[in-house]
């Protein structure tokens, strides 16, 4: 076991747990952020996306042994966010949400994308969320959704 | 992921030690993206991991003297935005582009990308091409190998137990060159082959110069393509000097049939792979 201590949604978080622990399960089952969802658990489906250090990472591949002093945004800590804010707006007028399950981490891997390029293109905007699956929707109320959210950022 | 004893390095010195005195004992872990996978699937099994994400010292790419140096903890992520590469290696941002998705690039070090010793690992072909060299570092000291000669099979390269990869540097590509990374599959899980192809040369004269062509997944380990470089040195293009060069391309492929495609497939999409890219780069360039 380990102690690591790093921060969560701006507030300093310190666990005791296995060294290759994921992040994904400390925030699900250690820290009770069950926001983030787990899909595929090797990469490949995006459901576990959070930010760290500003960055989409899916948390299903990090682990503890790594975390001393990260800083980690989790979907609960969009709603005090003005990117945040704005998609999570956007995602439910554009209709952009059905069963919900992967919705978490299109949020986490648009503000990313957002937050890096504010008026991204089409092109952009399926490249930043080319590692999201989505089994519901088609995509095309979702990449409709992170459009809205980005021209009313830029207002 | 079960419980794995792991040591986690911040400075080299701390690794090189870990190392020097564990060896084959102990696995190193950087962005995690193969580790953990290989752990989940149970094809590998650590007895113990040391893990180097926290070392700044390997996190910088520099350009100096006209030579690009990249940390070995240096993610795709980081390559595909950085403008000296974009300058100085073209190929090389296109294929870090390429790789995974952007979760898996804000994690993917390129030196988990060379290490990993796999067939269809993005980033090899292009360092080929550039002819670049891996810096070993060990308590015993440095060493460079080109990456070329690196891998030796799948999973299996020179890397000696107790050395880490510090760095891959190759010289910036003359201002004259002409370069690219195509590959067949846009994602890991769509993809049905991966088969890519590298390559750079420099334009005198309208000719094709210093010509480097590399080959992923089409044989144990990343190529290098002598004989279809060959083919293009000295050469105008045209569609019909790309055409011979491809047929070099599928000779010189020695792809093996799997689950995902045949190895006759396989070795064509190079040589059309070869043709896409050479048309996307000449087009309009005479
Ligand atoms: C969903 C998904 C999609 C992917 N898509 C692609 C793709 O499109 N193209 C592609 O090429 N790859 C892809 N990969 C594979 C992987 O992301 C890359 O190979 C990556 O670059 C590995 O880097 P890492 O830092 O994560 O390595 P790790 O997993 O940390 O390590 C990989 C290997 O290298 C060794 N190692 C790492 N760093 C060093 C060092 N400095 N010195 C010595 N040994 C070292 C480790 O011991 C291990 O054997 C994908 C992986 C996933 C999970
Ligand atoms: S659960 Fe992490 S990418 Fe699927
Ligand atoms: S809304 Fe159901 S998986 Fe996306």
């Amino acid at each position: 076991m380990i102690r690591v201590g790093f921060t969560v949604n701006g507030r300093s978080v310190s666990v005791e747990t296995s060294p290759t622990r994921t992040l994904l399960d400390i925030l699900r089952e250690d820290l009770g952020l069950t926001g983030t969802k787990e899909g595929c658990g090797k990469g490949e489906c995006g459901a576990c996306t959070v930010l760290m250090d500003g960055r989409a990472v899916a948390s299903c591949l990090v682990i503890a042994a790594g975390l001393e002093g990260r800083d980690v945004l989790t979907v609960e800590g969009l709603a005090g966010d003005r990117i945040g804010r704005a998609l999570q707006d956007a995602f439910v007028e554009a209709g952009a949400v059905q069963c919900g399950y992967c919705i978490p981490g299109f949020l986490m891997a648009a503000r990313a994308l957002l937050a890096e390029t504010p008026s991204p293109s089409t092109e952009e905007i399926r490249e930043g969320l080319s590692g999201n699956i989505c089994r519901c929707t088609g995509y095309v109320k979702i990449f409709d959704a992170v459009n809205l959210a980005a021209r009313r950022l830029a207002r | 992921m079960r419980e794995i004893e792991t040591v986690a390095a911040r400075t080299l010195d701390e690794a090189l030690d870990v190392l020097a005195r564990r060896g084959d004992g102990i696995r190193v872990i950087a962005g995690g993206t193969d580790v953990i996978v290989q752990e989940l699937e149970r094809r590998k099994e650590a007895r113990a991991l040391l893990s180097i994400g926290g070392i700044g010292a390997l996190r910088s790419i520099t350009e100096d003297g006209g030579r690009v140096r990249i940390g070995a903890l240096v993610t795709h992520r980081e390559i595909e935005r950085s403008p000296v590469i974009r300058r100085r290696a073209p190929l090389l941002r296109e294929a870090a582009f390429i790789v995974g998705s952007p979760q898996i690039k804000n994690l993917a070090t390129i030196g988990g990308n060379i290490a990993n010793a796999s067939p269809v690992a993005d980033s090899v072909p292009a360092l080929m091409a550039l002819e670049a060299t891996i810096t070993l570092a060990s308590r015993r000291g440095e060493r460079r190998v080109p990456v070329a000669e690196f891998a030796t099979g799948p999973g299996r390269t020179v890397r000696r137990p107790d050395e880490l990869i510090t760095e891959v540097s190759f010289d910036a590509l003359p201002p004259d060159s002409v370069s690219f990374y195509e590959r067949l599959g846009q994602r890991r899980l769509l993809s049905i082959s991966k088969v890519g192809v590298a390559f750079r040369a420099r334009l005198r004269d309208g000719r094709f110069a210093g010509v480097a062509v590399a080959l992923g997944a089409v044989a144990p380990t990343v190529i290098m393509a002598p004989r279809t470089a060959a083919a293009l040195e000295g050469e105008r293009y045209s569609p019909e000097v790309a055409g011979r060069a491809a047929r070099a391309a599928e000779e010189e492929s020695r792809a093996i049939t799997d689950l995902r495609s045949t190895s006759d497939y396989r070795n064509r999409m190079a040589g059309a792979l070869l043709v896409r890219g050479l048309a996307r780069v000449m087009e309009g360039r005479g």
